[in-house]
């Protein structure tokens, strides 16, 4: 189950400059087109049947980590080889995000333990700091460091909250408007940034007292659904409803937005990556787009199959990691000329 | 999947395809099932959001047909073929919905637990007319 898949993955289109939006809901007259990917830079690997890929992170030794959601594992995939080993993280888990932390671990937001989760790189112990017995279901979604080592996280049902590892102390909070903390973000400087998908807006959460102060996105239910931070602490979100791409500075408050090439995208994930790269997943088109800000332009990389459904995204150095949730495969996007 | 010990007993009385009235247990088990699917579903009427449409009065309802939602081409091709959801459509759909409407959005993949499923669709069938 643990074999290298074929690579190559021809996507089209053709190359054009994408025009920037104003943020506003209004649609473009003609959607922008993307360019071609190349194949070459396209490796796909399939990871055990069943695991459902959520999200993925890189580990320090350069293999891949991965959440098998419908499993309960982690999942180590090694690049070089294609193997997978899988850590088992207790019954009736459902692990939805992974990053690394700073500790090099891998730190885990489990749904379905309620908990969040530390694997250790080094000899696979598992351990789980659940949350409080006021908090139960919180269906946990997505984690993000700060600045001083503490991670902070999200949980779907309308919470977010933050846990100390050296101390273990876990405090949770509500989110003002309910239902629907769902991506969360970390800036260059450590803030903390996260969206909620039912209540369609942007949150800074106050490091020191955990209070949200929400920040609305221009346009109406457009269903933010994901953050992230480029290098110069801007954070950008995937507009599940909507569709669009949008940017906000928290410098000047100035919101931008982008329509991704395609009709009536369902744009999911959000990554930005070492070069200021903004990728997102979209759904409808069953493509994961790269956008530069510099040129306005797109390119696209097709699903290794349909409905590949890729749900987030990270990556490292010179390498975007796509997990294929609906087909049980991990892409790797080579962006540097290494082999 | 977790199990909710309490309620394979009442689910295995009502049996699969009964009409008569669920257990006021397996009703109770599906209330606390049903958190799960808060996140992205509410209850009350006209009331959907972003990541998935209400589930007032799910039973017997039409598939993808709430107005005002964006369904996935997935959900609107099983409205084509099944357009009601009838019990036993939401208990296939809740025990493999990647079989049901393959290339559906949803971020869940399933209630193995048949007493599980059954309870749920105990739970929303049940009238909640005075629910806020």
């Amino acid at each position: 189950m643990t074999r290298l898949a074929a690579l190559a993955f021809l996507a089209f289109g053709l190359a054009a400059p994408a025009c920037a939006q104003p943020a506003d809901p209004a649609q473009p007259a003609e959607p922008p087109s993307a360019a071609a990917a190349t194949a070459a830079n396209v490796r796909v690997f399939e990871v055990p049947e069943g695991s459902r890929p959520h999200d993925v992170a890189p580990a320090p030794d350069g293999k891949i980590w991965y959440t098998g959601q419908r499993r309960g594992t982690l999942g180590i995939l090694d690049p070089e080889t294609g193997a997978v080993r899988e850590v088992a993280l207790g019954e009736g888990s459902a692990p939805h995000g992974v990053i690394q932390g700073p500790d090099g671990a891998a730190w885990i937001t489990d749904s379905g333990l309620n908990a969040i989760v530390r694997v250790d790189p080094a000899t696979d112990a598992v351990r789980v700091w659940r949350l409080p017995d006021e908090f139960p279901d919180s269906n946990l979604n997505t984690a993000a460091f700060d600045g001083r080592g503490r991670i902070w996280f999200t949980g779907q049902a309308g919470v977010y909250g933050r846990l100390d590892p050296a101390t273990g102390a876990m405090q949770v909070w509500r989110d003002p408007d309910g239902r629907g903390p769902y991506g969360i973000a970390a800036t260059p400087s450590g803030d903390i940034y996260y969206v909620s998908l039912a209540g369609s807006h942007l949150a800074r959460v106050d490091l020191d007292t955990g209070a949200a102060t929400i920040i609305e996105p221009p346009t109406e239910r457009q269903g933010a659904r994901r953050v992230w931070a480029d290098s110069r602490g801007r954070l950008w979100v995937s507009e599940w409803n909507s569709g669009q791409l949008s940017r906000y500075d928290p410098e000047t408050g100035e919101w931008r937005a982008w329509m991704p090439p395609g009709a009536a995208p369902r744009t999911y994930a959000v990554y930005v990556d070492d070069r200021d790269i903004v990728w997102i997943s979209d759904f409808a088109g069953n493509a994961t787009l790269a956008f530069d800000p510099a040129t306005e332009r797109w390119t696209r990389y097709a699903g290794s199959g349909e409905n590949a459904q890729v749900r987030q995204i990270l990556g490292a150095p010179g390498r975007i990691y796509l997990p294929e949730s609906g087909l049980d495969r991990i892409m790797v996007v080579r962006t540097d000329d290494t082999p | 999947m977790r199990a909710l010990a309490p309620l394979a007993l009442a689910a295995a009385a009502a049996g699969a395809g009964c009409a008569a009235a669920p257990a006021a247990e397996s009703v109770a088990a599906g209330g606390r099932l049903y958190a799960r699917c808060h996140a992205c579903h509410a209850l009350e009427p006209g009331r959907s959001t972003p990541a998935g449409p209400t589930l007032h009065r799910i039973v017997g309802r039409a598939v993808a047909a709430e107005p005002g939602f964006a369904y996935s081409p997935a959900l609107r091709a099983l409205a084509a073929a099944q357009p009601r959801w009838t019990p036993a459509l939401l208990d296939a759909f809740l025990a493999d919905p990647d079989a049901v409407a393959p290339g559906h959005y949803m971020g869940f993949h399933g209630l193995d637990d048949p007493a599980e499923r059954r309870a749920l669709i105990d739970w929303l069938r049940a009238d909640r007319s005075g629910a806020p």
